[in-house]
């Protein structure tokens, strides 16, 4: 193959979209040790992106190695690998940016200035040019020269906010650099500086979740956790407010959700995830070489990790309990948590859906942990999650009917994030459809008149975020049409209402009559089940009757 | 403390002050009543930190002090009691022993003085309102608050607007909004603040059957006080601003309808039954012979009901939540009605000749 091609197949790996583009740059800016990051985009980073840092900068040699394939200066051997301590280290990220794109360099040590200047890797321009210390960045053009994959990008306010969300985890990762991403000139985020993490937390999530935030930290052997958990009733209907990091590089980590979900469980409102920020510091035992982009992280010592993050959280919500916890103190109940192979073939008794179809005739009993309802039938006992009935229903009455639209008497202004506006701003006609009516209401606010008349009541401010935040994360490419991404969506967010409010006896079995009456009663729009079954026989089995 | 009371004065006295308290918390202290010795009568006191509620009851005192007993089982006990005098004496570690005939009951209680104190209101402003005024007003009102403070707590509570010889009651839940004013003979300056509507539903409960005796209303920045006939009410006002409702209602009206009130509420109560499901809305088509109510769903069926009414204006077509409409209309039962509206997807307005300087503003829903 040609160095050409090379270098298009490593682009692939490392640069799928103008995201990942700022994330490479950024994260050598870091490396580069500078303190204030500034990210301007234009077009959703499709037109042009530009990283300007304060680092340390690189000799003229230096910035032209940079440019081959596989130079780095931050390893040099395979031991290195399990020690990496700097943000990258493949030294395959510049050149695949400059092999699809319009790319110009220009870095100063401080002594000698360069300029770069690459098109689809090619036509190769060095130059010596005044400049600061430190090193800017611009990338035009992206993909021009690739238009199969082009075409793969999504819109402008999309990719914005994708952006908006690796810049966002890398500020929470290093409270100390200042961050400002501007997009079309217009400020989208601004973070860091000061070393504060409240501070970060509240530039990026809002004050009101930073305002009550607890502090996270536990240590165990060459393991530290620590950041900053708001505190409960602050959540997210999505896992999108979480940030973690693995010695400050953001990674997502199965492991690290499952501990979070399994130590907060119950501590937040049905339907609600913790918004937080962690990271893992541990001085051995890490392979970030899993994926090229180093977006995901395995451990050597998983269950050190997965002690200290639960301590930590342990501790953050009994703030008197005298810690740190002697790491053996809770070794028995960390034994007792379910094995995760175990967990569905246990749990997942006997679906409804593969046995026969028709709805069960159930007897409503008793409501449990104030979201599920148990009932029985002839053939055994059913658990109904409530919230998933509730989105069933609640999904199928929004998509056979239209709903009338309940003006408001007194308008509801509801400010939002960079990632809102953008969801917003695309989904606007859609939000009409559902009974919406609402403006924009000044920069990053919207002023909602009319509402879906079946939240007349109970809209609130929160209801709208909630909403766009379900539509930032819909899943786009599952061929299904916005309206029904946002009817789904929607009904997530009536369904939680319901469910922070909670259930009479009645309203119960009205719930499971409605779920009765649905066309598809066994699922949840989106798929989870909306209940489970123990046959008798089952339990005349476990108790050992047969 | 060792006093003797009526057992009718003390279940009384337990009444009237039982609604304020909680049946647990976090504080255990608030779930009990407070019981002293005050001019020679016995005065009992509870409170939620929120509001707090006191009142007097004629007691022989044989010893002055004060005890706290839990108010539900005190309540209880002394509903079963024989209607004669009963003792109550504070022994040691806040026992109270409640003795009568041969029968001794020993009740364990909490500290007096850790009982949160009765606010204090300054007995500086205040206007007075007849008991079945103020009775009227409320129930013309708080229906329309909001039940929960997500959206903006002010609108949890009822507007109080006391101006020169007059005093208004406004609430809003952002979609509706009910107001009412009466003459009063306050003279002082303007004042207005916002009183939790649960606070006000109390109000009422204990305006009643106090015959014709003015309650007295006392009020400062931060607190109300409610003299109803010695029975003492004071609550901590909502700290917020209420939306400007005055900037909502209409110039004018484009369609104005008169409507038999009870013929039109029993029409689009029968017409609500319908739609319960699904989009839940009624449909009324005014015209100049009258309004033509109609509602569908699928699943259940369908209505179509005429009621005559005399058309001043245009024609107007337009839809409501049927709770929001029906609200509004049973504040106005048994009285002429008028039908006011702006154009179909904009505000109405309920109100009724016969009932003077009140309105009901409601939004309709746009299909």
């Amino acid at each position: 193959m040609d160095p050409e091609t090379v270098n298009k197949i490593a682009a692939g790996e490392v640069v799928e979209r103008p995201s990942s583009v700022v994330k490479e740059l950024v994260e050598n800016s870091i490396d580069a040790g500078a303190r204030r990051i500034v990210i301007d985009i234009e077009d959703g980073g499709k037109k042009m992106i530009k990283v300007a840092d304060d680092g340390c900068g690189m000799s003229p040699e230096d910035a032209q190695l940079a440019l081959k394939p596989h130079a780095t200066s931050k390893i040099s051997s395979v031991e290195d690998l399990w020690n990496v301590q700097t943000m990258g280290f493949r030294g395959e990220a510049l050149p695949s940016i400059a092999a699809i794109s319009k790319f110009r360099l220009l870095t100063s040590d401080g002594t000698q200035g360069t300029e770069i200047r690459l098109s689809a890797g090619k036509d190769l321009i060095v130059q010596p040019s005044g400049a600061p210390r430190g090193t800017t960045v611009w990338v035009q053009d992206m993909f021009y020269n690739v238009p199969a994959r082009y075409k793969f990008l999504k819109s402008s306010s999309r990719e914005t906010q994708a952006i908006s969300d690796v810049v966002a985890r890398l500020a929470a990762a290093h409270p100390h650099i200042y961050f400002h991403l501007r997009s079309g000139g217009r400020t989208i985020l601004e973070a860091g500086g000061t070393g504060d993490l409240r501070h970060v937390m509240a530039q990026v999530f809002g004050n009101e979740f930073a305002a009550d935030a607890i502090d996270l930290y536990f240590s165990l052997e060459t393991v530290t956790v620590s950041g900053l958990l708001a505190a409960p009733p602050h959540g997210r209907p999505s896992r999108s407010g979480q940030f973690f990091s693995v010695n400050r590089r953001p990674v997502r980590s199965l492991l690290l959700t499952w501990v979070t979900d399994d130590a907060t469980r119950g501590r937040y409102m049905p339907g609600k995830h913790p918004v937080l920020i962690v990271n893992v510091s541990c001085s051995e035992g890490i392979d970030v070489n899993v994926h090229p982009t180093k977006a995901e992280v395995r451990f050597a010592r998983e269950d050190i990790v997965r002690r200290a993050l639960f301590h930590a959280y342990e501790a953050a919500f009994l703030p008197r309990a005298d810690y740190p916890v002697p790491a053996q103190a809770k070794e028995t109940d960390l034994d007792e948590w379910p094995q995760a192979d175990d967990t569905i073939a246990q749990l997942v008794m006997e679906h409804p859906a593969t046995g026969q179809r028709a709805f069960p005739e159930l007897r409503f009993l008793a409501q449990t942990h104030g979201s599920y309802l148990l009932a029985e039938a002839c053939d055994g006992i059913y658990i109904i999650d409530q919230h998933a009935a509730h989105e069933r229903v609640f999904y199928e009455e929004v998509e056979s009917t239209t709903y009338p639209s309940q003006l408001l008497a007194v308008p509801v202004t509801v400010s939002l994030d960079a990632n809102s506006a953008a969801a917003f701003d695309e989904h606007r006609h859609t939000l009409e459809e559902l009974g919406f009516d609402a403006e924009p209401f000044g920069p990053r606010s919207v002023i909602v008149r009319a509402v879906p008349g079946e939240l007349a009541v109970s809209f609130t401010e929160r209801v709208f975020t909630d909403l766009l935040e379900h539509l930032v994360h819909a899943d786009s490419g599952s061929g299904l049409s916005a309206l029904n991404e946002a009817r789904k969506a929607l009904a997530a967010c009536h369904a939680s209402v319901r469910a922070s409010r909670g259930l009479s006896d009645m309203e119960c079995v009205a719930l499971i009559e409605r779920l009765r009456g649905c066309r598809e009663p066994f699922f949840c729009p989106h798929g989870r089940p909306t209940f489970l079954k123990i046959s008798l026989h089952r339990l005349r089995k476990d108790f050992l009757r047969t | 403390m060792n006093i003797q009371v009526a057992q009718s004065s003390l279940l009384w006295g337990l009444n009237i002050v039982s609604r304020v308290v909680p049946s647990s918390s976090p504080m255990p202290i608030l779930t009990g009543v407070l019981i002293e010795t005050w001019k020679g009568a016995a005065r009992l006191t509870a409170t939620d930190l929120e509001s707090a509620v006191q009142c007097t009851i004629p007691a022989r005192i044989m010893q002055e002090g004060a005890a706290v007993l839990p108010l539900k089982l005190f309540a209880e006990l002394v509903r079963r009691l024989p209607p004669q005098d009963i003792t109550l004496s504070l022994r040691e570690n806040e026992m109270v022993a409640i003795t009568w005939e041969k029968a001794q009951y020993n009740l364990n209680g909490f500290k007096p003085d850790e009982f949160p104190k009765m606010m204090m209101v300054e007995r500086e402003r205040g206007v007075e309102v007849p008991a079945d005024t103020l009775i009227e007003m409320i129930k013309s009102t708080v229906y329309a608050a909001a039940s929960s403070e997500d959206r903006n707590i002010s609108l949890t509570g009822v507007l109080v607007q006391v101006k020169q010889g007059k005093l208004t009651m406004a609430t809003c839940d952002g979609i509706r909004i009910a107001c009412i004013s009466r003459d009063t003979d306050y003279g002082g300056q303007s004042y207005e603040f916002i009183v939790p509507a649960k606070v006000m539903q109390e109000v009422a409960r204990l305006s009643s059957g106090v015959d014709d005796t003015p309650v007295k209303i006392f009020f400062t920045e931060n607190q109300v006080l409610f003299d109803i006939n010695s029975v003492l009410l004071a609550s901590r006002l909502i700290d917020a601003k209420f939306p400007d409702y005055q900037q909502i209602i209409p110039n004018r009206y484009y369609t104005s309808m008169a409507l038999d009130s009870n013929e039109f509420f029993s029409a689009c109560e029968r017409a609500a039954l319908v739609p319960r499901e699904g989009a839940n809305y009624i449909r009324l088509q005014f015209s100049a012979s009258g309004v033509v109510i109609t509602s569908a769903a699928s699943s259940v069926g369908t209505v179509y009901e005429e009621v005559p009414g005399v058309l001043t204006g245009e024609p107007l077509d337009i839809s409501f939540n049927p709770r929001f409409l029906l609200d509004g209309l049973k504040v106005v039962l048994g009285k002429p009605l008028v039908f006011d509206g702006t154009g179909p997807s904009s505000i109405a307005c309920i109100s009724s000749p016969e009932f003077r300087d009140f309105f009901y503003l409601v939004l309709p829903l746009r299909r």
